[in-house]
């Protein structure tokens, strides 16, 4: 079938409306995967195709076996990175955690999961045939996530099913409010148990400080694309020597005419997984990131900053717990809300007003609740947008204290 | 390791990145490898408008940073255009 040429035109020259050299972006999942310098210059080299398979060895054809670009390196870094014992790269967490449930599990087997969870552990517990018993959280203000629970929950399933769950999963920190869980109350309550525990350090591991064996982790997931300055798709399994055998185990199959066998191939990962221009995004920034997480204490200090600066405007105040220990963060402001309902442009005025003074991010249409991530603005970015937040409180007669 | 070389120098998957004499990268006396470099150093000007965004307000030393990029930047290329000559 041919397209008509006028109608390919749209694809020439793509730009992006809201370039990061132009706007401060305080979309929450997009902050930790703005790219480095050395991932940006990376993907002149290896953009093309299949460009980090040149050298791959043809006796033992895998992502994971390759030297040049240094892959295998690569993974063992990542594992140690993370406190764990062996690390692959997958197009996202989500799929880290479905190849998880899928090789951990059985059919009608319960996952554990906090209820802050991301609808993508659901999703992935659903398609590995799976059932979820959530852990409650204690609703609003906080919505801190009960996690003493979990041992309830683990009962629970015992009680009804007459076998434990095949894993538990709590999300380090949610996506909901940016709370971060004490993930080392889980791991103990697995390890009594002897249910592996999945940590989902989507929103942590390659922005703060994540050692995988302190926190009592069998499995860690995380999002390249999310916090580690990658590209998309990119997705981190990581996990203890003691699931090799079941997370990476090798194919077994054999063709019924040609006897062919893909003994090399681990099976959950479908042989290969993501090569190219992602890849080499996530290995090109790990310098970065393996230095990063150690400021992460400053990036706190500066989300509190704009936490406590937000606030003295009429009607906001942040939701989750107090004080904020991640960058994600959730404003409850009642104030915008008000303005919103006279205005003719309702709800979107707040994003108007925002998108005037170069911000964007806060989800459009919303004036009642928003979520900003901060992570990685300097300073006088983060004073930017307390002023450009007072500027518009005070042009529609909000007092800011 | 010599015959190693060797092959990968006869190899066409490599001669972008090749460094030996009659490779496709020394054609016309132009090196890739230049052109890349440039781009290497836009990058950086790019990484400092992005840390200053939205307004740009730079201080002395960014200003700095960034002629000095721009500098490489138009050296590199120059040794490109001058390549084209010869």
């Amino acid at each position: 079938m041919k397209i008509p040429k006028e109608r390919l035109e749209k694809y020439k020259g793509l730009r992006r409306d809201f370039a990061e050299e132009e706007y401060i972006n305080l979309q929450p999942i997009q902050r930790g995967g703005i790219l480095t310098e050395e991932a940006m210059r990376a993907i002149l080299e290896f953009g093309d195709g299949y460009s980090t398979c040149d050298w791959c060895p043809p006796k033992t054809a895998r992502l994971d076996m390759i030297t040049n670009p240094p892959i295998q390196d690569f993974y063992k870094d990542l594992a140690e990175f993370l406190g764990m014992d062996v690390a692959r790269v997958v197009t996202r967490c989500r799929e880290a955690k479905f190849i998880a449930f899928k090789m951990l599990g059985r059919p009608g087997d319960y996952v554990v999961l906090d209820s802050t969870a991301h609808y993508s552990s659901y999703i992935a517990a659903e398609l590995a045939d799976m059932r979820v018993k959530e852990v409650p959280n204690s609703g609003p203000p906080e919505f801190r996530v009960d996690l003493n629970e979990y041992a309830t929950k683990i009962e629970e399933v015992k009680e009804e099913c007459g076998r434990l769950p095949a894993v538990i999963l709590l999300t380090h920190v949610d996506y909901l409010y940016g709370n971060l869980n004490d993930a080392k109350i889980v791991g103990k309550i697995a390890r009594d148990y002897g249910v592996p525990f999945i940590l989902n350090c989507a929103y942590t591991a390659g922005v703060m400080p994540v050692d995988g064996k302190e926190l009592g982790a069998d499995i860690i997931t995380s999002s390249g694309h999310k916090s580690w300055a990658a590209s998309a798709p990119t997705g981190i399994l990581a996990f203890n020597r003691s699931l090799e055998g079941k997370l990476a185990t090798r194919s077994k199959i054999e063709g019924d005419l040609t006897k062919r066998k893909f003994g090399a191939k681990e099976l959950a990962m479908l042989g290969c997984t993501v090569m190219g221009a992602p890849l080499i995004t996530l290995m090109a920034s790990f310098p970065e990131v393996v230095s990063r997480v150690e400021r992460w204490g400053e990036e706190i200090e500066k989300v509190r900053y704009l936490v406590s600066e937000l606030e003295r405007i009429e009607g906001v105040r942040q939701l989750g717990i107090r004080p904020k220990l991640h960058t994600l963060t959730h404003m409850e402001t009642e104030g915008f809300y008000k303005i919103s309902l006279a205005h003719k442009r309702k709800g979107y005025f707040l994003y108007d007003e925002l998108r005037e003074r170069k911000i964007v991010g806060i989800q459009p249409g919303l004036t009642k609740h928003f979520k900003f991530n901060t992570y990685g603005l300097t300073w006088d970015q983060i004073r930017y947008v307390r002023d450009a937040f007072f500027d518009i409180a005070k042009k529609y007669g909000l007092s800011v204290s | 390791m010599a015959e190693r070389f060797r092959r990968r120098a006869a190899d066409p998957l490599h001669w972008g990145s090749n460094p030996h004499p009659g490779s496709i990268g020394d054609y016309m006396g132009i090196r890739s490898s230049d052109v890349k470099e440039a781009i290497g150093d836009l990058i950086k000007v790019i990484s400092v408008l992005r840390r200053t965004s939205p307004d740009h307000r730079m201080s002395e030393s960014q200003k700095e940073e960034i002629i000095k990029y721009l500098d490489s930047a138009r050296s590199r290329l120059e040794k490109v255009r001058e390549g084209l000559k010869s």
